[in-house]
């Protein structure tokens, strides 16, 4: 009698998930993964005889299977709950935050770093205030924590600071701490730079200074953040608060491309946010080259940024104080190129980067 | 095609049972061997062509000897099959190595084109082998209807990964198999068992290699966990390949030998290897071995014999340097064993024989997981502390308490403290979970499967 319903079960599963998968229809994008999904591979005599149909249709098949998000959190539970692992593909929760595990950083790479800011100081920037600053990742504000693996970050900052002869430094790792990172991402929130603009401000000699009350605060949800599929959605969506006015509304972001194309878009793009990374509704997400031009501020002032994303979200709230803001992202354009778009005439320089 | 893929549990393996279960029982042989032959394409379009002519050369060849038997064209002809066997096995798994050492040697200026292995040869050829020599010995019949021999070689629970079938043991079951709920129940709970131990013990294992042998912070534990992450890895990704396939082939009417028998539990290498890969080890010894003389003959003689198998057993492994050295070293230890080891280990204390085969074993897998002797040499030195790195490392421990758990189940089970593999369970009051605990390991390895291919980019569009 046991065995008969052995056996109904294991054939019911297989034929029901075979019929569900079959009349499921395909997902183009996972928002939790923020990836596109494998289509229907190509079907014709040569992808057959080549092996490249069936290799690419187990690829379609795992990745259209039916209630994927779903068995992927099963999957972390096991993991995190069964065997106890610390971590599940490199992520780890800890305090309702999402990490990632990212401790091998190469001090190698942080006197590369000081080298292209060097490079570029000896290039463009001689005779300008030139200022840099390091963004701790997440995983900074746990590093205390003896069960996880971190980088040495006194060591990076040691070695960034040592190879930079014409920057002031700007101290950011006490302005942050890990309330003003979003719990599914990586990044800082708009919303909580207040510390971040107070040191900026001390160390830049702003005219201004930040005001939260001078923005409106305007919620943005669900936010996936990057990290939120690598958690199998044991950690909530977040929200994104970003903070505008009218000197925001009416500045405008310029979009250089690489084919002499410039486009023309507002600061905040809402319909980023409905795309596969909501974060990209500050200044539209990785752009080589974007200059933002404030028409209600007439004091002349501007700023150049060389930047990872995390700067996408501090500009706008730099509008108050500089006329124009452009923001320079050295991984996409050449500095070769950069002469050709920016204005480095009397402007501030600031390097903000990621540790 | 492998069994733990999503392709073959939820669209190829219901499309054919319900194909299977619904032709008429005299045609059941030719929906498997469609069912085989698909599977084998799927995974080798071309070489399938190769599967093709080994079976009809092999059909030929079986008949042949069997209308010589007794004459000496009978031999001829099992020799000139076995050479058409061997020769492409020789082309297809070992031209790339002759190539290679060739070219080397000699230094020649030859280029050639690399061969692509074709899956399971080593398998269906040795499958092959043993039913025309069983044929010649007149330990089996002439299979006269193309078709079952085809399915004999190409029978899909059993193709790509074993456990090697010998034609004798399914003869009959090739012709005439009975189909029970018990059979097909007993199968169902011997393939999911495989799953999980592929999918969920397996695979993870097999990390801990490679995160070792690139460590950040490497460490004497670092090299330790890794290997001792290998030496689980492949007992449960080999046993739980044989654990489905026997279990497929039950569920289709079949009854395989064991393959694995708690190979760590072995008190000597001797012991090992009756419990390791057992349908290797009887394949060589019945077709290779014994042929030689066995071990009535001369103790040289005998000595020679199983250099000869374990030189075999080394290069069918692979076709490279390390796997002939790590055959001819446990040949080397056999012997010794034989000579003086054996006697001893039998008057120490049980603990002594575990440690020793323990031993012996997790360094022989560091050799044949390497793919060089440079690194195999490398990784025995970190273990043996030997390099410039300290005994432990922040990352090794991180690792090493990350995976306790996964550890200890895993080297728990791979003893009989707590019998993995289902029995029947008629009178056991566990049993009537039974069902609801084949669909939550279902679920918990697709969950696994599924998420191999989480591979998040956090800038989308570069």
């Amino acid at each position: 009698m046991n065995n008969k319903w052995t056996t109904l079960a294991f054939a019911a599963t297989l034929i029901l998930v075979m019929l569900l998968n079959f009349i499921t229809s395909d997902i183009a994008i996972s928002m939790t993964e923020r990836r596109k999904l494998k289509p229907f591979p190509e079907l014709t005599i040569d992808t057959i005889l080549s092996g490249d149909f069936f290799e690419d249709f187990e690829k379609y098949a795992v990745d259209q299977m039916v209630y994927r998000n779903p068995l992927r959190n099963i999957k972390a539970l096991i993991e995190y709950g069964v065997f106890q692992k610390y971590d599940n593909n490199s992520y780890f929760i800890s305090g309702g935050h999402v990490f990632k595990m990212d401790y091998d950083k190469k001090l190698q790479e942080y006197i590369n770093a000081a080298k292209q800011i060097e490079a570029v100081y000896e290039r463009y920037l001689t005779g300008l205030d030139v200022y840099h600053a390091i963004i701790p990742d997440k995983n900074y504000f746990i590093r205390d924590n003896d069960k996880y693996l971190f980088n040495d970050y006194e060591t990076m900052i040691d070695t960034l600071n040592a190879g930079i002869t014409h920057s002031t430094y700007i101290d950011l790792f006490s302005a942050l701490t890990l309330d003003d990172y979003y719990r599914s991402d990586l990044h800082w929130k708009q919303d909580h730079l207040g510390g971040v603009m107070q040191a900026l401000q001390s160390a830049m000699g702003f005219e201004t200074a930040f005001d939260a009350s001078h923005y409106t605060p305007v919620t943005l949800s669900p936010f996936y953040g990057a990290y939120h599929g690598g958690a199998a959605g044991l950690v909530g969506a977040d929200s994104i608060t970003y903070l505008t006015n009218d000197s925001i509304k009416g500045a405008v972001a310029l979009h250089y491309s690489e084919n002499g194309e410039t486009i023309v878009k507002d600061v905040y793009d809402i319909d980023a946010f409905g795309g596969v990374d909501g974060y990209d509704q500050f200044l539209s997400g990785p752009t080589p080259i974007v200059e933002i031009q404030n028409p209600a501020n007439t004091s002349g002032k501007s700023l150049v940024i060389f930047r990872d994303s995390f700067a996408s979200s501090l500009a706008p709230l730099l509008l108050e104080e500089y006329s124009t803001v452009t923001l320079v992202d050295l991984r996409y354009v050449s500095m070769d190129l950069i002469g050709e778009y920016v204005d480095f005439d009397e402007a501030t320089v600031l390097f903000i980067t990621t540790a | 095609m492998v069994f733990s893929s999503i392709t073959f549990i939820y669209y190829f393996l219901p499309l054919v049972l319900v194909g299977y279960f619904l032709t008429p029982h005299k045609f059941k042989n030719y929906t498997l061997l469609l069912a085989s032959l698909v599977f084998y394409f799927v995974g080798e379009p071309v070489y399938i062509l190769l599967l093709f002519s080994s079976v009809i050369v092999n059909y030929f060849a079986g008949l042949a000897i069997e209308k010589y038997h007794g004459w000496i064209r009978a031999k001829q002809i099992l020799a000139a099959a076995i050479a058409y066997d061997i020769l492409m096995l020789a082309i297809f798994k070992y031209f790339n190595f002759f190539a290679e050492n060739l070219t080397a040697a000699f230094s020649l200026d030859i280029r050639w084109t690399k061969i692509a292995l074709p899956i399971g040869i080593s398998f269906y050829t040795f499958q092959i082998m043993s039913y025309v020599i069983d044929v010649y010995r007149g330990e089996a019949k002439a299979q006269r209807n193309l078709a079952s021999l085809a399915l004999y070689v190409s029978l899909f629970p059993q193709l790509i990964a074993g456990p090697i079938v010998r034609y004798k043991t399914i003869e009959d079951e090739l012709k005439n198999r009975k189909h029970t709920m018990d059979d097909f129940a007993y199968g169902v709970k011997r393939f999911v068992t495989g799953l999980l131990k592929k999918v969920i013990i397996a695979n993870p294992l097999g990390t801990l290699w490679a995160l070792a042998k690139y460590a950040e912070q490497p460490s004497v534990l670092f090299y330790w966990l890794g290997a001792v992450g290998f030496m689980l890895q492949i007992y449960f990704d080999f046993s739980a390949y044989s654990d489905m396939g026997i279990g497929l082939g039950r569920m289709f009417g079949f009854h395989f030998l064991e393959n694995f028998n708690y190979p760590y539990i072995a008190r000597s290498i001797t012991e090992f290897w009756q419990r390791w890969h057992m349908s290797l080890g009887q394949w060589f010894r019945d077709y290779l071995y014994i042929p030689l003389g066995g071990n009535r003959t001369t103790k040289w003689k005998w000595f020679r014999n199983i250099g000869i198998v374990w030189l075999a057993t080394g290069i069918w492994h692979g076709a490279a340097w390390n796997f002939i050295v790590w055959g001819v070293l446990f040949g080397m230890i056999l012997i010794l064993e034989k000579l003086i080891l054996l006697k001893m280990l039998k008057k120490a204390p049980g603990w002594i024989g575990h440690l020793y085969t323990l031993t012996i074993v997790l360094f022989s897998f560091v050799l044949f997981n390497s793919s060089s002797f440079s690194e195999a040499a490398n990784v025995t030195k970190g273990m043996l502390g030997l390099l410039e790195i300290p005994l432990v490392s922040d990352e090794s421990i991180y690792h090493l308490m990350s995976n306790k758990i996964l550890l200890a189940i895993a080297i728990v089970f791979s003893t009989p403290v707590v019998n993995f593999r289902p029995r029947h369970t008629r009178f056991n009051k566990l049993a009537h979970f039974e069902p609801v605990a084949i669909v939550l390991i279902l679920v918990a390895v697709t969950g696994f499967l599924i998420d191999s291919s989480f591979n998040p980019f956090l800038y989308f569009r570069f």
